[in-house]
């Protein structure tokens, strides 16, 4: 079925299609119409879960941890500050290996307040052990929850869900709302047994030497790396579904091209729609919209670049890691180095939510045509080309 | 009396030996009873505490009904998930109790219990309170009683602020049910929980836990304790129901002087006659004040229905 | 390390913890260990008998009345007589005091008495044998004469008959009880529960020949001959006189002699006596005596005693009932004389310094009086039977056993030729006593006999474990008590209640507050006790200051072994 719905609106309907038992919540721009849709859902009935609204974003995530233990499929949404306040609950769901589905709308983090969207909220918590997503359109954010749902059971990891605030949280867009006997088709009820009621008592979570501890990490670890290859596994059953892709890692126009932008989120979705002009007027240019941030598919983003004539890669990074640079350019440069790519990693910083426009676009690669390799001593700053 | 004791004798034991408590522990040995009485359709989620170490490390566990832990300031709301979550997977009728310090209650803890409170979340929430932080080692607290050592309130200066009145901040959420007991007095402790277990909602328990390596007091006297703090009614065995309706359950015969108690505890050795005397004159304020208030509080009750 | 537990090919691990801590074994954290022994309690330790009175109690709080009995039996066979005659040692130092009222011990005990004649009469219980007489022995069946009838006489006879001993008793008046019948006032014990007792003796076996008097000499040598044993249990009454001039004149009365001949044949003419009665004396005999002539109805009863008040060798109750009954009293002053032409006129008297009972006595010089009076009852004391009985010179004697106060002789020489046995106890061997404590001397006399017949540790199985190491211990105080689980209450006159109200003094009451209080789960109740594992135990103390009766107590051993040994 077509709808017309926000990026937020289309993340409330793919929670009421995935059956989510418990959600619970707390508000916070801009985040707030994803769980005012979805207490409107549960105020109908058509939302068949527990609708819980809580003190704070820390009893949100820990409610759901505890909802979770049971076996129950559960959900909340935050931003920005909502997400830091939750941060300890995010290393304490992955350590349960609770299957949770959060969405995070990006939104920088003060001081000062700020609204827009930068992903240093999500990106402070790379390290928690959550499998992170970055949609870049309205449809996508539909597809990702059901397949975050899926991946995060699958792999009892927890799963974030990444849009940017406004450009993709309050933008209307027509997508294709499944029917609920096709999701339920894709998205079976969560395998294993729940931690609790257990069987014989059990002492869940106690308190663990260093060499547990290091067993459970490498599990984790281990249990991340799956998720690449699941992902490709997913694409087919996707496909069969819904009729049409799921992707974590898409390319555009990378067979001529010599410089290629990599960008996440809603940036991905303006480079693509300036890319046939960008080719025009600077030739060359391709497009990989990053989709998967954590586990990182560095492999799989070296095969792209593989046998192809890149020699200049820009990264878009609308988030800064101050006195390192931008979080994804680190990362892609060292996965690449790894892998053996001779070319340069160049970093075009949108940090503080700049919004990125085709005009600025344009100048920026003027900008790196003059940089010869290896000169670029700091980030070409966005805010320089307004 | 006897009977209460006996009575439990037929219960199944739910605490193993061999678990790390200090010796003289008073919350372990509360604990133990009330897992006895709460029998084994319950999940007992625990905070950050002394019980986080007693529950048993790595791969054992001390107590015979399952056992969640979560970070500290998330028990209220882990617990209301995780009742919710069983509620939603067929066992609505598990019983899920939570255990925090006074650390996870009064201080970190403060804003998920208001929550849950508000929200009237069906879970016990069970408070032992050992007047500090004592798995860290006697950091003070908001339950830290008035001119204690601890070591963030190092002698001379020692603690100068008086201690919380949770009971007070739990009874202006309205909850169903609120409890105060200590182990030494058995038959009432085990009544309350039962009470507790027959009631929906919210369900909040102040349990008086003295702590022997924290209090500098002998290992034996722990009972002793929990006992004279009754009976110098510095603290008050009561319920509130509803939020409005105090009721006092003890009435000791003869109160005991306030200093006799603090006398028993290294953490009062700084204690100076000035001390003791307001600590005294403190305790009668709030003790002429639940006197009145067990009989207000339901006059008041009529006078807003 | 956790389990891992794969999903879909997905490494899973948790952290979950399945395995009891009992395999820690924090018993050696401990440095001191609770011991568990049994002290004696105060009531126990005053009473005569050493009576285990919490070991009952604890029978009466569950109304486990045969229970009582059976564990009453093996301290005093005849708890209705204390019950009703006792003076109740045992209730004057009760802990239970200190916290409201001390127990009515002899109330108590006076029950289980009255149901022991109710079941006894009815049948429902049994006298002999014991049950667990040892096989082999009853086949050679001895035999005990007892030489008198007071309670060391009954108490002996009841527990040789009991275990399977042949027993006749001899009493040399009309009727048999001794003291118990010509010493006691009626209001004190009712003839009747005496009565029914002997009855009960007589229903076991025990024989009884009544005004019979043995004397030493060929009478007493036809019974060392026919008997295996001879039991002097003769008493203290042999009368002593002042030493004064007069005492034999007409209107002289001496008061073992007064009660004896009031209570036996109801001779009432001192009572009718119109004029002053003086009662020369300060035991229980002097004021029992001046008791009974007020209560019977004589007008004018003193008594005159030669130190004060708070001297009166007689006991506070006997003092205090007798200042009831109206009798007066005249302290500090001693006789010198009776007089009279052919009957008694009066007394001549004399005043002394006050002093204590241990203190010499001394008069003061030029005080004497004259006191008129018609009667003069003289209470100065008796001595052992034993001196009427050989009136000669007393046979040599050795001491059979001593057990605190409880004494026993032997008389070797009175019975030389046949082997056999010849031992006094009670009253003619420590002096007048008490009830309780002749009672005991009776036990430990049967016991001693049953020894030198059936050979060391014959009836313990009757007699329960020896408890002379416990009684020797002190008593315990009251601060070793953890009172506070008990509601403060006074006295009930239900059985079932007032027992309840027993602290438990020195013994397990198995009341749980150790197993309760364990914060360690290190107390197990195994075949009805409290054990401690010492495997667990840290050692902090709660059972020991919590316990109610004072049994637990923390000490250092060397091993864990001390502790089970104990």
């Amino acid at each position: 079925m077509q709808m017309l719905l926000s990026g937020n609106q289309a993340a409330a309907w793919a929670v009421k299609l995935a059956r989510v038992q418990v959600v619970s919540a707390y508000p916070i721009t801009p985040q707030t119409s994803l769980i005012e849709t979805l207490a409107q859902m549960w105020a109908e009935g058509t939302f068949a879960g527990d609708f819980v609204v809580v003190e704070s974003e820390y009893s949100a995530m820990s409610y759901l941890i505890g909802a979770a233990s049971a076996g129950a499929r559960s959900f909340t949404a935050s931003a920005s500050h909502g997400l830091a306040y939750m941060h300890e609950l995010l290393h304490w769901a992955a350590g349960a290996r609770l299957p949770l589905v959060m969405v995070n709308v990006n939104r920088a983090i003060g001081a000062p307040w700020c609204l827009e969207p930068d992903q240093g909220d999500s990106l402070s918590q790379r390290d928690t052990g959550w499998i992170q997503f970055y949609c870049s359109s309205v449809q996508e954010i539909l597809d990702t929850v059901l397949v975050a749902f899926y991946v995060a059971e699958t792999t009892r990891i927890p799963c974030m869900v990444i849009y940017d605030g406004f450009a993709l949280s309050h933008i209307y867009e027509i997508l294709d709302l499944p029917d609920q006997e096709r999701v339920d088709e894709f998205l079976p009820p969560p395998p294993g047994e729940p931690a609790l009621p257990a069987p014989e008592p059990v002492n869940l979570q106690p308190l663990v030497t260093s060499q547990v501890m290091t067993t459970l990490a490498r599990s984790r670890h281990r249990a991340m790396k799956t998720v690449p290859r699941l992902l490709g596994e997913l694409e087919t059953s996707f496909q069969k579904v819904f009729a049409r892709s799921f992707t974590f890692l898409e390319s555009f126009g990378l067979a001529q091209a010599e410089t290629v932008l990599i960008a996440a989120g809603a940036p991905a979705q303006t480079v693509q729609s300036a890319l046939p002009d960008l080719n025009r007027k600077r030739g060359k240019v391709g497009l990989i919209r990053l989709k998967l941030f954590r586990p990182f598919p560095g492999a799989e983003l070296y095969q792209l670049l593989e046998n192809t004539a890149v020699e200049q890669i820009i990264v878009l990074d609308r988030n800064l890691s101050a006195g390192a640079g931008g979080i994804f350019a680190q990362e892609i440069r060292s996965a690449l180095q790894q892998h053996g790519f001779q070319g340069k990693v160049l970093e075009f910083n949108l940090a503080g939510g700049l919004d990125l426009t085709p005009a600025m676009l344009e100048r920026g690669l003027a900008y790196f045509e003059q940089v010869s390799p290896g000169e670029q001593k700091e980030p070409l700053w966005g805010g320089d080309l307004l | 009396m006897k009977k209460t004791i006996l009575s439990q004798l037929e219960l199944d034991e739910k605490l193993f030996s061999g678990h790390s408590a200090c010796p003289g522990c008073a919350a372990v040995l509360t604990v133990r009873h009330i897992a006895r009485t709460l029998g084994e359709d319950t999940v007992l989620v625990i905070t950050a505490s002394c019980w986080s170490v007693i529950a048993g490390a790595g791969p054992l566990r001390a107590l015979d009904i399952s056992v969640v832990h979560c970070p500290f300031p998330s028990g209220a709301a882990v617990a209301s998930g995780l009742k919710k979550g069983l509620q939603r997977l067929g066992s609505p009728e598990t019983r899920v109790v939570l255990l925090a310090g006074d650390g996870g209650t009064f201080d970190i803890g403060l804003q998920g219990l208001s929550g849950a409170a508000e929200r009237n979340e069906d879970i016990i929430f069970i408070c032992y309170d050992n007047e500090a932080y004592m798995n860290t080692g006697m950091q003070r607290s908001s339950a830290t009683p008035y001119a204690s050592y601890s070591t963030t309130t190092p002698a001379p200066l020692v603690n100068k602020n008086p201690k919380k009145d949770i009971v007070h901040i739990m009874a202006a959420h309205h909850v169903p049910y609120i409890a105060t007991a200590t182990i030494a007095y058995p038959s009432d402790l085990v009544a309350k929980i039962k009470k507790a277990m027959e009631i929906r909602g919210f369900r909040f328990f102040h349990i008086f836990s003295p702590c022997p390596p924290g209090w500098g007091s002998e290992s034996h006297k722990s009972i002793e304790l929990s006992r004279m703090a009754v009976e110098t009614r510095l603290f008050p065995l009561m319920e509130v129901i509803g939020g409005r309706e105090v009721v006092l359950n003890y009435l000791p015969e003869k109160y005991t002087p306030v200093e006799d108690y603090l006398r028993l505890q290294g953490r009062f050795s700084s204690l100076e006659p000035g001390h003791v005397m307001m600590i005294q004159e403190n305790l009668e304020r709030n003790w002429d004040y639940l006197q009145r208030a067990s009989k207000r509080y339901r006059y008041e009750d009529e006078y807003w229905s | 390390m956790p389990a891992p537990d794969n999903v879909l090919g997905i490494d899973f691990v948790i952290s979950r913890g399945l395995e009891p801590t009992l395999v820690n074994h924090t018993g050696f954290w401990r440095f001191l260990t609770p011991v568990r022994e049994e002290k004696p309690a105060p009531c126990r330790q005053d009473c005569p008998l050493g009576n285990g009175i919490p070991h009952w109690m604890q029978k009466l709080q569950e109304e486990d009345w045969s229970g009582a009995w059976n564990v009453m039996e093996r301290y005093n066979p005849f708890p209705a007589l204390t019950g009703y005659a006792c003076y109740g040692y045992c209730q004057e130092n009760c802990n239970r005091s200190f916290y409201d009222e001390g127990l009515d011990i002899r109330e108590l005990e006076k029950a289980i008495g009255l149901w022991k004649l109710e079941q006894g009469k009815a049948g429902k219980i049994q006298f002999r044998p014991f049950e667990g007489i040892q096989p082999g022995v009853q086949g050679a069946a001895k035999s005990v004469a007892v030489i008198g009838s007071g309670p060391t006489g009954l108490s002996a006879a009841y527990y040789l008959n009991r275990l399977g001993v042949n027993v006749q008793v001899f009493e040399k008046l009309p009727a048999a009880g001794g003291l118990l019948a010509t010493g006691i006032p009626p209001e004190r014990l009712p003839r009747e529960i005496l009565q029914q007792e002997l009855g009960l003796l007589q229903q076991a076996g025990v024989s009884f020949v009544t005004g019979i008097e043995v004397a030493a000499g060929d009478n007493l040598k036809m019974l060392t001959d026919s008997f295996d044993a001879v039991l002097l249990t003769v008493g203290a009454q042999k009368r002593r006189f002042l030493g004064i001039p007069g005492e034999r004149l007409p209107g002289v009365y001496n008061a073992l002699d007064f009660l004896r001949n009031l209570y036996l044949d109801g001779e009432r003419g001192l009572i009718q006596n119109k004029g002053r009665v003086l009662v020369i004396g300060g035991g229980n005999a002097a004021l029992d005596a001046a008791s009974a002539l007020r209560r019977q109805g004589a007008a004018d009863v003193w008594v005159v005693y030669r130190r004060g008040r708070e001297a009166l060798l007689a006991h506070e109750s006997e003092i205090r009932a007798a200042e009831a009954a109206g009798v007066r009293f005249l302290f500090h002053t001693r006789p010198l004389s009776l007089y009279g032409e052919s009957a008694l006129e009066g007394v001549r008297v004399i005043k002394t310094r006050p002093s204590r009972r241990e203190e010499e006595l001394h008069d003061l010089t030029g005080s004497d009086y004259t006191l008129s009076c018609t009667a003069v009852v003289l209470a100065a004391g008796s001595e052992s039977g034993l001196n009427d009985l050989f009136p000669q010179n007393l046979p040599p004697m050795q001491p059979g056993v001593e057990e605190n106060l409880f004494q026993i002789l032997e008389l070797p020489a009175v019975c030389p030729e046949r082997g056999s046995l010849c031992l006094a106890a009670g009253d003619a061997v420590t002096g007048p006593q008490n009830i309780a404590l002749a009672i005991a001397g009776g036990r430990l006399a049967a016991r001693h006999l049953l020894e030198r017949f059936y050979g060391k540790g014959y009836g313990h199985d009757f007699f329960g474990k020896d408890e002379a190491q416990i009684l020797k211990a002190p008593p315990v105080s009251y601060e070793q008590l953890a009172p506070h689980y008990y509601p403060h209450r006074g006295r009930s006159d239900v059985p079932r209640e007032e027992a309840a109200r027993c602290f438990s003094c020195g013994l397990c009451s198995h009341c749980g507050i150790c197993w309760f209080f364990c914060p360690d789960v290190a107390v197990e109740k195994e075949s009805g006790e409290y054990e401690i594992l010492l495997d667990y135990c840290k050692g902090c103390g709660i059972c020991a200051a919590e316990c109610p009766a004072g049994v637990l107590e923390m000490k250092e051993l060397k091993s864990d072994a001390d502790a089970v040994e104990r």
